[in-house]
């Protein structure tokens, strides 16, 4: 009977079994970065190189120099990494250049992984670029959406005046905040873009001079007057209008005020900035005329959507932009929400933000705005421009237009009362 | 003293099964009693209480941050310990309304239970709470009393949620089952048990406010998180199920007693917003053991709980087409809890009333590691927790019977380091780090209680019960409670 007795508990543990936890201990795995540089540059003029692991479930960064090297192997804990690369190479012509190259998503397994990181080196198009994005949008008094007023600011970084004329502003077709497995998967030379807009002119047209810039509004009016928490956009150099086939949704046209030549957009009402900021903007110099892009550019995406319904094909049908062309870019995001830059990091290593999470209602009266680096001897802002936008923008800033006239910046109504660069750097 | 002799001198002396229904002496046997075929050795008498009452306690500072700064709460409670001649039932049933206050870094209920996977933000607050609990136990013998067994049913709803931004709404269901059996050979029963429970809780956090939302964090341990998937993931699953078998030698009267038990629980959590990913698991292994000497008038008891919990967060890779397949799993968190105590109790039995003294001694330490992060996080902490209680319970006259008890408990800490997280630390790091601190440092806490029962007729009494707790801790936390409770026993 004794036996019999002891007998069940040792049945019953095997029954029910021990629990086992069945993952792999966290021991650092050995991870293996070759990179690779472009066959025009010669490799002896590399140094100060610095391999940068950003563990994307942690959120935290590690920094490896490796001065010259071109292989390179580190121990880091396993998981997905977004591996950046960053050097400085003395070009052929003697000219000093950043050599970037950026790899999203590679598996370091607790055994280990090796992976071939690609370089470009970063040219400066010596053109406009990008200073400011007011996607976002004003609130009214009573609380609701305002639409109207968002502004994108192109600026002179240059030392010599820029002529604006045919300089196309685009926005992606893709979200940075949804990610498939695009067919054709083009990110390695083209952008797809779903709306292109473009100053108009002859060539000499449009003059921008050394720290100017071109204010182009979405309706270019005091806004103050349908909405007093908003401001006067008024005196925009240009606004994109749409005629609306909606009757629901119709466009200002301020005739005081150019409009830029709308080239496409996907929507038969009126184009609006994403005003929680999910795409990249950008601008381009497309080097064919209207109908010949648009008749050669066009092309069908397809994809697969996963839901809890099940798997389903989808397309969509929009137009890509050579990176060649692509003058600046910048990737949006929202903090809680970005999964992928949608374009090649050659074009932009990093995104930025208004608000932290997905719906933020803290993300109205909000830009970002390209970073000061300094004073110019003429008193002109220089800015930064590393084809990085996390590095080169401040996010979740008080928009330069709220600034400059002092108006509401929150639903308040409290005036902004700070005068800024860049929406940090006091002035 | 046997039982029967206890009860049978209380009968004739004193009123009341009330007196001879001594739980503080059955303390020693925690674990070995927690059998349910062991039930009938639970009390001497029958006996049944309705309750209702109020309990409200506060700190000046949370002691631990995920629990809060104490709670309020209503209750109502009717248990049932019943002897008949052929089993012993068991019974009860309770609804619990209250607020638990001052919450940070946890949005979730049951946070010892889950942890280290809290989901939490960096507002937190008080929280309304509601709990339902019933359940009973049967137990009886066969085979001329060669035999016992005993079976346990008890189930658990609990419901909280606050009203202000941000609002947490969570729902748990938990349904514990037991069953044990044994057979007596000479003046022992060797009793062998299994157990288990089905738990599941679901959690939402939603945001009304024209201010906006922040973000919802997936906490991964030792103030770390899945940084990943903070932001809008604000819909979350727990669900697991623990099981365990337990043997036991039990004395029919007095003489030596002795329990091992081992159980394992294993725990998911579930992000439903991104297709019911299944972001982190918890895999804990329990086992414990308790050996002592019941006697009529004493017992004494040594136990020791060896318990090892690993936080699993599971790697997912390139979410495209709106699924994140899962690579790899890393045991990131690990937690070991090993506890040792020395327990005794003695009761003396007045002609008008029973006195139980009760003293133990505890040695506790805890280690936790978090290696995912590139600074591997480590804590430790050594407790050394001695506490003496005192209870009587005795007749006041004709009509009245006077319980009172008074207990005092002291918490030393000889040893505590934590590694691995700096003054850079983000929100939940640095809650992390303060929680702690107040971990490693002394406590003492002090309680008094007295409830006074009018004997209306026969084994009928009806009182009132009050009850105030004082706790001192570390960093000048100190904290009250109080209860008062209507009683109607019989």
């Amino acid at each position: 009977m004794i036996n019999k007795n002891i007998l069940f508990p040792v049945l019953a543990l095997g029954v029910f079994g021990a629990c086992s936890d069945n993952a792999c201990d966290p021991v650092p795995a050995k991870a293996g970065v070759h990179i690779s540089v472009p066959a025009d540059i010669d490799i002896s003029g590399l140094r100060d190189g610095s391999l940068t692991f950003y563990n994307i479930s942690s959120g935290e960064s590690l920094s490896t120099p490796c001065g010259a090297g071109l292989s390179v192997e580190t121990m880091v804990q396993p998981g997905v990494y977004n591996i950046s690369y960053s050097a400085t190479v003395t070009l052929a012509n003697g000219v000093e250049a950043a050599l970037r190259g950026q790899i999203a998503g590679v598996q370091i397994t607790p055994g280990g992984a090796s992976t071939t990181l690609s370089t470009f080196a970063a040219v400066d198009t010596d053109d406009l670029i990008i200073s400011e994005l007011f996607f976002t949008g004003t609130l009214q008094t009573s609380g609701n959406q305002y639409n109207g007023d968002q502004y994108i600011k192109l600026y002179n970084n240059t030392g010599h005046t820029v002529y604006a004329d045919g300089l196309t502003i685009f926005e992606s077709q893709f979200l940075t905040t949804q990610k498939f497995n695009y067919t054709p998967d083009l990110i390695a030379s083209d952008v797809s873009v779903d709306a292109l807009y473009t100053i108009p002119g002859s060539g000499t047209d449009y003059p921008v001079e050394p720290g100017e810039e071109l204010l182009i509004a979405d309706i270019a009016i005091d806004h103050r007057e349908i909405n007093r928490n908003s401001f006067d956009l008024s005196h925009a150099d240009f606004e994109w209008y749409d005629q609306s086939s909606t009757p629901a949704y119709t466009d200002i046209d301020n005739p005081a005020v150019e409009n830029l030549d709308k080239w496409y957009c996907y929507t038969l009402s009126i184009w609006q900035l994403h005003n929680r900021g999910l795409k990249a903007y950008g601008i381009a110099r497309i080097p064919v005329d209207k109908d010949e892009y648009l008749s050669g550019y066009r092309y069908t995406v397809e994809y697969d959507q996963t839901t809890a319904a099940g798997t389903f094909p989808m397309s969509k049908t929009c137009y890509r932009l050579p990176n060649e062309w692509v003058v600046d870019i910048v990737n949006c995001s929202v903090e809680s929400e970005y999964l992928w830059n949608v374009c090649t990091p050659a074009l932009d290593m990093g995104w930025t933000h208004c608000g932290t999470v997905d719906g933020d209602k803290n993300r109205y009266f909000h830009a970002v705005r390209r970073k000061v680096l300094t004073l110019g001897a003429d008193g002109h802002p220089l800015l930064s421009d590393t084809n990085n936008s996390s590095q080169d923008f401040n996010s979740f800033v008080t928009p330069s237009e709220i600034e400059r006239q002092g108006t509401a910046a929150g639903i308040d109504g409290k005036p902004a009362s700070t005068q800024t660069y860049d929406g940090v750097m006091p002035k | 003293m046997t039982a029967a002799a206890m009860v049978a001198q209380a009968k004739a002396e004193i009123a009341p099964a009330l007196i001879a229904c001594d739980t503080l002496a059955n303390s020693t046997a925690s674990v070995t009693l927690r059998l349910p075929a062991l039930s009938p050795w639970l009390q001497g008498a029958s006996l049944s209480a309705i309750s209702a009452g109020y309990a409200d306690e506060s700190f000046d500072k949370a002691p631990q941050s995920a629990f809060g700064k104490g709670a309020r709460k209503g209750f109502f409670d009717a248990e049932t310990y019943l002897k008949t001649s052929r089993a012993t039932i068991t019974g009860h049933a309770s609804y619990t309304n209250g607020k638990r206050r001052g919450i940070e870094g946890c949005e979730v209920s049951d946070p010892a239970l889950i942890y280290p996977y809290l989901t939490a933000d960096t507002i937190g607050g008080d929280m309304n709470t509601e709990c339902y609990r019933f359940g009973g136990s049967y137990a009886s013998s066969f085979g001329g009393g060669k035999w016992i067994y005993g079976a346990e049913l008890h189930y658990r709803a609990l419901q909280e949620y606050r009203q202000r931004d941000p609002r947490p709404k969570n729902t748990v269901g938990q349904l514990d089952f037991a069953l044990s059996f044994g057979r007596k050979l000479d003046d022992y029963f060797v009793v062998v048990g299994g157990d288990a429970y089905k738990y599941s809780q679901s959690g939402s956090i939603s945001f009304v406010s024209d201010l906006g939302a922040v973000k919802v964090h997936h906490l991964t341990g030792l103030g770390t998180q899945y940084n990943r998937f903070a932001g809008s993931n604000r819909e979350v699953n727990f669900s697991g199920w623990r099981r365990g078998v337990t043997l036991a030698i039990w004395p029919s009267t007095v003489g030596a007693f002795a329990s091992v038990g081992y159980h394992c629980l294993t725990l998911g959590k579930v992000l439903k917003s991104l297709n019911n990913l299944p972001s982190n698991r918890v895999v804990d292994n329990q086992v414990e053991a308790e050996a002592g000497w019941r006697a009529g008038a004493w017992s004494v008891s040594a136990s020791a709980d060896y318990n090892h919990r690993s936080g699993i967060d599971n790697i997912f890779g390139d979410p495209a087409g709106n699924v994140y397949p899962e690579l790899f799993s890393l045991a990131n968190y690990k937690a070991s809890h090993i506890s040792a105590s020395a327990k005794g109790a003695w009761r003396h039995m007045f002609a008008t009333g029973r006195l139980t003294l009760a003293g133990s001694l505890s040695y506790v330490g805890h280690k936790e590691t978090y290696t995912g992060s590139a600074a591997v996080r480590q804590a430790r902490l050594t407790w050394l927790r001695p506490g003496i209680s005192a209870s009587y319970a005795g007749n006041l006259g004709r009509k009245f019977i006077l319980e009172a008890s008074a207990d005092a408990r002291a918490s030393f800490v000889p040893d505590s380091s934590l590694d691995g997280i700096g003054a850079d630390a983000d929100y939940f790091g640095r809650l992390y780090m303060r929680d702690f601190d107040i971990a490693a440092g002394r406590s003492v806490d002090a309680a008094l209680a007295a409830s006074l029962l009018y004997v209306l007729k026969g084994d009928y009494a009806l009182g009132l019960r009050l009850s105030y707790r004082h706790t001192a801790m570390s960093q000048a936390i100190h904290g009250n409670a109080f209860g008062a409770a209507l009683t109607f026993k019989f």
